[in-house]
């Protein structure tokens, strides 16, 4: 990041947080508002995972290296349906993407 | 409101069911986060970051997803501006939990902006499961833990980053997965499943030709298909 993003994402994100517990502590937001807010994580999330590992995105290593851990990572949510393995996730992403490298794919 | 908090707190893992505030539980986050962190500063080392731009945007951001997705578009080749508008539309849903936790903090001006900067998903989804009287001291807690683990994950993995070539370990790897966990925490269903393939596909089909715009073309995409897809009975819209 440059200075420039760094401090100009870190005021814009104060002033969010801020905006809540200043600002808005008697009011809630339109419904309108609200719904828009609350899809923006379904709708961003998707779009970092497309851009960590498809052509032309920000992923670094061979293609093999980026899908296919994810695929695994994936099939493994999936499988596994509970919600607190972030962390296992994590660790199985970094180590599916560790083997390939090694094995050289 | 509860349902504006457990739809704002969709991406924490299994957020506002109140068991996980247990101690094991906090420490189980505590190290994810951190674990998370230095991935994120060994990630940002790698890519020519240095030690201090990682470990001061965790400390003032506090938002890892806005940090490596800006730090990606910018990757891309996309313009600062388009980086600061990717990070904060991610970060726009701490206005939803900053008005979820408003309640619970005590009065006084500065005591609540001070407090309103831990606003962060498994904060408020931890204090939000908790009976009203405990909220604001277990918000306080889990903020201040997640957001020393966030930013020391960060220096750590910076600091290795310098020793060693972190890529060799899955650094990358273990951000993506972050992604896919954070995306599946989020579809409840079909409909849902199908408005997070419209964003990927989108994304993945503009990012060969403008990847500073791919991520923001997608998320509007996803958007416009959440607005125009109708919720089927019984499911979560």
């Amino acid at each position: 990041v440059s200075w420039t993003v760094l401090l100009g994402l870190a005021v814009a994100t104060l002033a969010v947080k801020a905006a809540g517990p200043l600002l808005l502590a008697r009011h809630s937001l339109a419904p309108s508002v609200q719904r828009i807010v609350q899809s923006m994580p379904l709708a961003i999330y998707p779009t970092l995972v497309a851009s960590a590992t498809m052509p032309g995105g920000n992923g670094t290593g061979t293609l093999t290296e980026r899908l296919v851990p994810a695929v695994l990572v994936l099939g493994l949510l999936i499988a596994v349906r509970r919600r607190n393995i972030f962390a296992v996730a994590m660790l199985a992403g970094a180590v599916a993407t560790a083997l390939i490298r090694l094995a050289g794919a | 409101m509860a349902e504006v908090a457990d739809a704002a707190v969709g991406p924490v893992p299994s957020a506002g069911t109140g068991h996980q505030s247990s101690a094991s539980g906090i420490f189980l986050m505590t190290a994810a986060v951190a674990l998370f962190g230095c991935a994120y500063g060994a990630d940002a080392y790698a890519s020519g970051q240095g030690l201090l731009k990682p470990v001061l945007a965790s400390a003032l951001i506090n938002g890892g997803a806005s940090q490596i997705a800006a730090s990606g578009v910018l990757r891309t080749g996309g313009p600062a501006v388009a980086a600061i508008l990717v990070g904060l539309a991610l970060n726009l849903r701490f206005l939803a939990l900053g008005i979820v936790i408003s309640p619970s903090l005590p009065h006084g001006r500065a005591t609540r902006l001070l407090s309103s900067q831990l606003v962060s998903d498994l904060p408020v989804g931890v204090a939000i499961g908790e009976r009203l009287s405990h909220r604001w001291r277990i918000f306080l807690i889990t903020g201040a833990l997640l957001w020393g683990a966030w930013v020391g994950g960060t220096l750590l993995g910076a600091a290795a980053g310098r020793m060693f070539n972190v890529a060799a370990i899955g650094a990358n790897g273990a951000i993506t997965a972050s992604f896919i966990s954070l995306t599946v925490d989020q579809v409840s269903g079909w409909r849902a499943a199908g408005i997070a393939a419209v964003a990927f596909t989108v994304t993945a089909l503009l990012l060969p030709f403008t990847p500073g715009a791919a991520v923001l073309a997608g998320a509007a995409a996803g958007l416009a298909a959440d607005r125009l897809a109708i919720p089927r009975p019984g499911e979560v819209a």
